[in-house]
């Protein structure tokens, strides 16, 4: 699953993506605290309550963010072998359009739900570190926000690249 | 209109648009959408599945084990690997591909990815066996082949990937998974022994125990990485994530302390791929949970194990029809899709209406579909081969090809012989 890497390496590529350099720290802190906890659990034998919940909750906003990087990107996992085939014709630009269109239409419902969620869950409290709830479920309306937002302004180049083109 | 009609249609639907190039995540979470509006159940049901599906500690161990492996690629241990190898079996007629089929046998351990095995050890393997005369073509025939081995041998994140969707325990996956990797190990050998002979491909460097031993101790630092993680699984000291952790530790150690070949910008680099990577896949299990538990609403793998179990009458039948959908399924679909759609109606029709072992069909059904990634038109491995070598798409193909026959001998054997994958969990008391 080797994403296929976008322009330059090391601080520059990571300057550019900066959706991606959180997810990187997420992913470090995830890392952390599970060494952390492996530490404390073989060597003090004193297992910590907490981390499950905080490296849980870090994991979904690195798996989110990055989406909203790898929307940027035109990275996300799909099927290629049309792109391969038909890359450039009219007709396919309309069908990539239709087919953004309905992906941005299924992001708007998840916005709609999520902000409801947050709203209903707003007194909830993770067990251990009684964290609000909502600071793991807002990462859910906010990444589907921001992948509708660079899919319609693909969208919208793609429909002004059809527009210059000669009849 | 019916419910189960419409979220029948829905799935095709969604296939298609798939195939036509919609980004899988957002195509399996739409249709799931479409159906919870059609059923009557609020939006916030669809956040709900997304924002509490991935938080879970096992998946932890998807991230961390990329992790891991693209730490050890970054620490340049390869080049050690292919040392030993070559040491050993140098002399035998094919020496060079043996060569190839043990590295990736031994690198198999640490990546526990078939596309990583490509990307590291791939170039270097095919020039090294060029230099030596050896046709290109069969050079990457061998190299692709034995990368398959990769998500067999634990650690393997398809087989954590089976285990958290099907529900099955990793631990029991990553052992019945050691075996088959010596199995498909041994086809591929005998495979490359039979060609080797008629064409005189044999090493001039004479065999050597120093020699063996001299690369053995380069070599052994990293070679233990994967016997410390399927080791503590085992005695039940590590939990999957642990195990993941250590082998992160285990990494930066050998890169940072050991070898001393880890730089700053490779870990970076390794950083960045790994967060990419696992958002992209991660973003995948989310939406495809979401669509899983629209199917259980639906009904439909009761109705699927209904048709299925109607049809088929034998255990070998369902087999045989799940391996070879897997197989034109895995040429269209990408590999990790494909497990994640399949693994929870098969799985469940299959233990329960035929008596399968769960661990059984999850290591043969991961192997199938990492074949799937040989054949064209999508295969991921494929194309990454024709990116690494410059080799024509069409050429990469057609010299993976024969390769088929060994690798598919050894799915037969994993099928057909269940001993084979549940011997080792059964004998160490699973």
């Amino acid at each position: 699953m080797q994403p296929e890497a976008p322009d330059g390496t090391g601080w520059r590529r990571v300057a550019a993506n900066p959706e991606i350099a959180v997810s990187m720290l997420l992913l470090i802190a995830v890392a952390g605290i599970s060494s952390l906890q492996v530490i404390m659990r073989y060597v003090f034998n004193a297992a910590l309550p907490w981390t499950e919940e905080i490296s849980g909750m870090a994991l979904v906003w690195m798996t989110f963010l990055g989406a909203v990087g790898l929307a940027r990107l035109n990275l996300h996992a799909r099927v290629e072998i049309l792109s391969e085939i038909a890359a450039g014709r009219t007709w396919y630009e309309l069908l990539e359009i239709a087919l953004d269109l309905l992906g941005i239409a299924f992001l708007i419902c998840v916005v709609i739900g999520g902000v409801d969620l947050v709203s209903q869950l707003s007194h909830e409290r993770t067990p251990a570190l009684r964290l609000p709830i909502t600071y793991q479920v807002i990462a859910i309306p906010i990444s589907a926000g921001l992948i509708a937002l660079f899919m319609a302004i693909r969208v919208l180049r793609r429909i002004v690249g059809i527009a210059r083109r000669p009849a | 209109m019916n419910l189960e009609l419409l979220l029948i249609l829905l799935i095709g639907v969604s296939l298609i648009v798939i195939m036509l190039g919609m980004p899988v995540a957002l195509a399996l979470g739409g249709c799931a959408v479409i159906y919870l509006l059609a059923e009557g159940f609020p939006l916030t049901q669809t956040a709900m599945e997304l924002a509490f599906s991935i938080d879970k500690f096992t998946m932890l161990a998807i991230p961390l084990f990329m992790l891991a492996g693209s730490l050890m690629n970054a620490a340049k241990i390869t080049d050690r690997i292919f040392d030993f190898a070559a040491s050993i079996v140098g002399r035998v007629p094919g020496g060079l591909g043996h060569v190839n089929v043990l590295n990736s046998l031994v690198f198999a351990g640490m990546s526990g990815s078939a596309l990583a095995d490509v990307a590291s050890l791939g170039p270097m393997q095919v020039r090294a066996m060029k230099q030596h005369g050896y046709d290109e073509k069969l050079a990457i025939g061998i190299t692709l082949a034995s990368a398959s081995i990769g998500p067999i041998l634990p650690p393997s994140i398809p087989l954590v990937m089976f285990g958290i969707i099907a529900q099955v325990s990793i631990t029991q996956l990553f052992l019945g998974g050691v075996l088959p990797a010596f199995v498909i190990a041994g086809c591929l050998m005998t495979y490359i022994y039979i060609v080797a002979r008629g064409r005189g491909y044999v090493s001039a460097d004479p065999f050597s125990f120093r020699t063996v031993g001299r690369t053995f101790l380069r070599a052994a630092p990293p070679m233990l990485t994967p016997i410390i993680i399927v080791g503590g699984m085992t005695l039940g000291i590590f939990s999957p994530t642990e195990a993941a952790t250590v082998a992160v530790l285990y990494a930066l150690f050998l890169g940072g302390v050991v070898y001393r070949e880890l730089t700053f910008k490779a870990a970076l680099d390794a950083l960045f791929e790994v967060a990419s990577a696992s958002a992209k896949l991660l973003f995948i299990i989310a939406n495809a949970v979401l669509f899983g538990w629209v199917l259980t609403i639906g009904n439909i793998p009761q109705t699927a194990a209904t048709a299925i179990s109607t049809t088929f009458e034998s255990p070998a039948m369902f087999m045989l029809l799940t391996l070879v959908s897997l197989l034109i399924l895995g040429a269209i679909i990408e590999n990790a899709i494909l497990l994640l759609i399949l693994a929870p109606m098969l799985v469940g029709v299959g233990t329960e209406t035929f008596g399968l072992d769960p661990v059984h069909l999850g290591v043969t059904m991961v192997f199938c579909i990492m074949i799937g990634q040989y054949t064209p038109p999508l295969g991921l491995s494929l194309f990454l081969m024709k990116d690494l070598t410059g080799v024509p798409f069409g050429r990469v193909c057609a010299a993976v090809a024969p390769f088929l026959i060994p690798l598919i001998a050894a799915l037969l054997i994993m099928a057909f012989v269940p001993q084979v994958v549940i011997w080792l969990p059964r004998t160490l008391g699973y």
